[in-house]
């Protein structure tokens, strides 16, 4: 097994022999990429089912179907991207041609996640073998089993020295994080992205940090409860509510409470059936110490529908709290669970002051009829993102940027965002060596110019 | 200092920076700043640099009267809401990105531009937005202390303010929370910046150095290159974060390129450099030493010759430099030329691509398929081919480093984008339900088929026929969004 400073080196050389310049094969990379998640979808699936409960329906609907699309876009718009984009010119550079120049970077680190192991690790990589760079990818070990796959098929259908896959945990990381990239991707939480960013200072590496926080979701009392809960349901158990864009809270009127609990538990039971303990569908908690973090945060609270568990399968029930007192632990930290607090709201003005006395947001939820609503929220707030009247699918917008803010993140990525992040756009101004009249004002003796004055 | 940028943080929180009439109106009075108090800052520009007040003008002050008129004629068009593509399913939504102000912006300035590295990103911070830090460098003393008193005069005091000190002070800075920090300078102080700026997972853009090359090919008109380079070289006694800093040529041309250039900088200089109201002088003595070391062990081919007393370093070239010297190690930020030589191009993108990539990079040649190859196999933050520094010029070419000489840019549009948050939204309606039913558990066969076929839009040999369900389903979907 090389070390860890060998791979990184390999890929260095790798990418410094030219390989990955012409777009025909980094086109090639990612026609490989494709064929490895048709042809393997079984060892996908199944290293998904291992690590995270997942079946074939919710792999590909959470994930490949989103690195699949993530592909085709890159293969077929990549002329477009690389090419040399002309800028209007000034009065001064009318003879002369100016354009910002695309270039790859050189060697990229990619660090994935765990909730969506596949779609985290892998969708980041499109962009940056698109853009021309290598890309050494450091899977979560937290889902081991997807790590072991990846680290296994992704030599068998990729150049093995430009995107080697090095597995690991917390002392690997590390080691890998003193090494020196052009880029750092990570996706994961605030703490760790402060020490990915402080390890990335010491060499100059820009990154891209997409990380988390307590995702708002404000229910107006003018909306169409039905379908609204409907969406906030779906998006927040998905996964067992393992999303970095799960609407964590509810925030709504006193008096629209407990419909919006009977409304939930309602869409519950359509999905995953009486017990969802029983349902192909739904997830389970990825280790023991997420299970009992998330556990601890339903103590004290008033359970409206679920909290109950199942330690020896890391099953923990849809579970929707009332009453919420917004200083107890649950509206303290990102839940990453199958928890909804509803806290209570006298108004829109009160849901917005409540939310911008926190953190940015990764994401931002708002359900009404009114657009007016809506409108006032996003002007008044800040996230990464907004989806309005849904959860979650501002994500799934190739044309749409995906990143965050403040705590929960900084740079974007995904289509064209993807090319840009992992690309270095390089301005260019080419003269001619003619024109020399032109330029005599901006030589010295300054009396020459005094005259003009 | 903690108190006084939680002053700017109510202050941005009042909501007052956020209305464009706003950020117009503080906008136009740094314009009128400029205008009106135009001696003072000139004066003081001079002052820390040995510069004419006329180059003042022409290197800082000009520069910035563009980019407010850049940013007034542009900012509502810059800070609306930009319409994004939609795919199959989210075709009855509205799908933007709103661009919005981060926050509170910290801009560290630099000591060789004082006025406009530190002008120039402010009016970006304002027009997004923001409310805004500026921390001048101490080492251009004067133009520090007019901004600290003109400042205030013209802007909102709530929102923007001054903080004026040295390591001490920036330290003390470097340790609040910020939403954004622009800091241009040197390599060493860039990592401690975003060193400071991860303990708050602040973005950082960082404007800061490196040597940028100068090549000089057999095919090109020596006349004219040697005047443009001699130019950008020296002016403002070199201290030019993209000044050529050195030159890489074939070993024939290295007399002629001496010959030209010392004849221009008699043109320019005249005989008597010192007298010369057009050339300055070195910032501080610290620096002057530091340039006067570069010169130990090399052959001088003209210039030299130095002044303690009054900074002054007369326009230098070195010949023959052997690539291990000290004056090719650091970024020499002085009025030094080395002529390294080169057997030729592939040479010369070898000794360019085995050091750092550099802020800047020149390429002198009639050949244009030569300096494309140049651009192609190099990397750098910016080029001009043909000239030196002009791309800085170019308002619609973002001006930033890349590896070592930084990350980010700016200048124009990119200075809007770098301090903006760029903020997709989607917004749905609540009908249109029944699309919505493929992605709800339980699954089915048929449920994964359909969204293979949505998600992918697979069109193959069922393809027209599945075209026509996915136009009826549409033709569904609208029917009941505005019907029922």
């Amino acid at each position: 097994m090389s070390k860890i400073s060998d791979i990184v080196s390999q890929a260095r050389e790798a990418f410094n022999s030219g390989k990955t310049r012409p777009l025909q094969f980094r086109i090639q990379q990612l026609e490989a990429l494709r064929r490895m998640i048709t042809e393997r979808q079984p060892d996908i699936t199944a290293a998904l089912a291992s690590d995270l409960h997942k079946n074939e329906w919710t792999a590909y609907n959470e994930e490949l179907a989103h690195v699949l699309e993530e592909i085709d876009t890159t293969i077929k718009k990549l002329p477009e991207w690389a090419e040399d984009a002309p800028v209007e010119k000034t009065h001064q550079t009318q003879q002369d041609e100016s354009y910002i120049h695309s270039e790859p970077l050189g060697v990229v680190l990619v660090i994935g996640a765990w909730n969506y192991p596949f779609n985290l690790t892998i969708q980041p990589m499109v962009g940056a073998i698109a853009a021309g760079n290598a890309v050494v990818l450091k899977p979560s070990e937290v889902s081991e089993n997807t790590a072991n796959m990846l680290a296994t098929l992704v030599p068998q259908y990729l150049d093995k020295e430009l995107y080697p896959v090095i597995k690991g945990g917390v002392s690997e990381t590390t080691e890998v994080l003193t090494q020196r990239f052009d880029h750092i991707m990570y996706t994961g939480s605030t703490a760790v992205g402060k020490i990915v960013m402080a390890a990335a200072a010491k060499h100059l590496t820009p990154v891209t940090l997409e990380l988390g926080g307590k995702s708002p979701c404000y229910v107006d009392k003018d909306c169409d409860l039905d379908v609204a809960c409907r969406r906030i349901a779906w998006g927040k158990f998905m996964n067992s509510g393992q999303t970095c864009v799960a609407p964590d809270y509810i925030l709504c009127d006193p008096s629209t409470q407990n419909q919006i609990v009977e409304k939930l538990k309602k869409s519950l039971k359509d999905f995953y059936g009486e017990d969802a303990k029983q349902s192909r569908d739904y997830g389970r908690i990825i280790n023991d110490r997420h299970f009992q973090r998330i556990i601890r945060l339903i103590e004290g609270q008033k359970v409206a529908h679920g909290g109950t568990w199942d330690a020896a399968s890391r099953y923990i029930a849809p579970t929707i709290l009332v009453d919420v007192d917004p200083q107890s632990q649950v509206m303290q930290e990102e839940i990453f669970g199958p928890v909804m607090p509803i806290v209570s709201v006298q108004s829109l003005e009160e849901a917005i002051k409540f939310i911008n006395q926190r953190e940015k947001p990764l994401a931002l939820y708002v359900f009404s009829n009114n657009n007016k609503v809506i409108k006032k929220m996003i002007a008044e707030t800040s996230s990464g993102g907004v989806t309005a009247n849904d959860v979650i699918v501002h994500i799934t917008v190739p044309t749409l940027p995906f990143g965050g803010v403040g705590n929960s993140g900084m740079g974007a990525y995904h289509g064209k965002k993807s090319f840009e992040t992992f690309s270095h756009c390089r301005s260019c101004l080419i003269k001619g060596l003619l024109n020399e009249r032109t330029l005599r004002n901006r030589y010295p003796p300054s009396p020459a110019k005094m005259s003009q004055y | 200092m903690e108190r006084q940028v939680q002053r700017l943080r109510q202050a941005f929180r009042s909501g007052r920076s956020r209305p464009l009439r706003f950020r117009m109106q503080q906008l136009e009075a740094l314009k009128r700043m400029v205008q009106e108090r135009e001696k003072d800052i000139l004066a003081a520009i001079a002052a820390d640099l040995s510069k004419s007040e006329l180059n003042a003008y022409s290197h800082e002050v000009i520069t910035i009267l563009g980019e407010i008129d850049f940013m007034l004629a542009n900012l509502p068009e810059l800070a609306s809401a930009k319409p994004a593509k939609k795919n199959l399913l989210t075709m009855l939504d509205e799908a933007y990105v709103q661009p919005e102000p981060l926050g509170v912006v910290l801009i560290i300035g630099a000591w060789n531009y004082p006025f406009v590295l530190i002008m120039q990103p402010l009016v970006g911070a304002i027009a997004a937005g923001n409310a805004v830090i500026v921390k001048p460098s101490e080492l251009s003393e004067n133009t520090a202390k007019i901004l600290a008193k003109l400042l205030p005069q013209y802007l909102d005091q709530d929102l923007y303010a001054v903080v004026n000190g040295g390591v001490a002070e920036t330290t003390e800075l470097l340790k609040q929370r910020f939403d954004h920090i622009l800091y241009t300078g040197n390599t060493a102080v860039g990592k401690i910046v975003m060193e400071a700026a991860a303990k708050h997972l602040t973005p950082v853009t960082l404007e800061l150095g490196g040597k940028s090359p100068c090549y000089i090919d057999r095919d090109c008109d020596l006349d004219i290159a040697c005047r443009r380079i001699t130019w950008g070289k020296y002016m403002n006694c070199g201290q030019t974060c993209i000044a050529p800093d050195y030159v890489l040529c074939e070993a024939s041309l290295q007399d002629r390129i001496v010959q030209k250039m010392k004849e221009t900088v008699k043109d320019f200089y005249g005989e008597n450099i010192k007298d010369s109201p057009d050339y300055e002088r070195i910032i501080n003595l610290r620096h002057f030493k530091r340039l006067q070391s570069l010169l130990e062990g090399q052959k001088i081919a003209f210039g030299g010759e130095t002044d303690e007393v009054t900074r002054y370093i007369a326009p230098t070239i070195l010949t023959d430099v052997d690539p291990n010297s000290k004056v090719m190690q650091e970024e020499i930020f002085g009025p030094i030329l080395p002529i390294v030589s080169v057997k030729n191009v592939d040479e010369a993108i070898n000794f360019i691509n085995d050091r750092e990539k550099p802020l800047a990079l020149y390429i002198f040649s009639h050949n244009n398929k030569l300096i494309k190859r140049v651009i192609d196999e190099t990397s750098s933050g910016g080029v001009t081919g043909n000239d030196v520094i002009m791309h800085f010029t170019v308002n619609s070419l973002p001006f930033g480093g890349v590896g070592a000489s930084g990350m980010g840019a700016y200048h124009g549009k990119y200075s809007f984008d770098t301090f903006s948050h760029q903020r997709p939204c989607l917004l749905k309606g609540l009908k249109g339900e029944s699309i919505n039913k493929l992605r709800y558990p339980p699954n089915s066969q048929s449920k994964l088929s359909w969204a293979k076929f949505f998600l992918l839009k697979q069109f193959n040999k069922g393809g027209l026929v599945m075209l026509m369900v996915a136009c009826l389903a549409v033709v569904a979907a609208v029917i009941v969004k505005e019907y029922l």
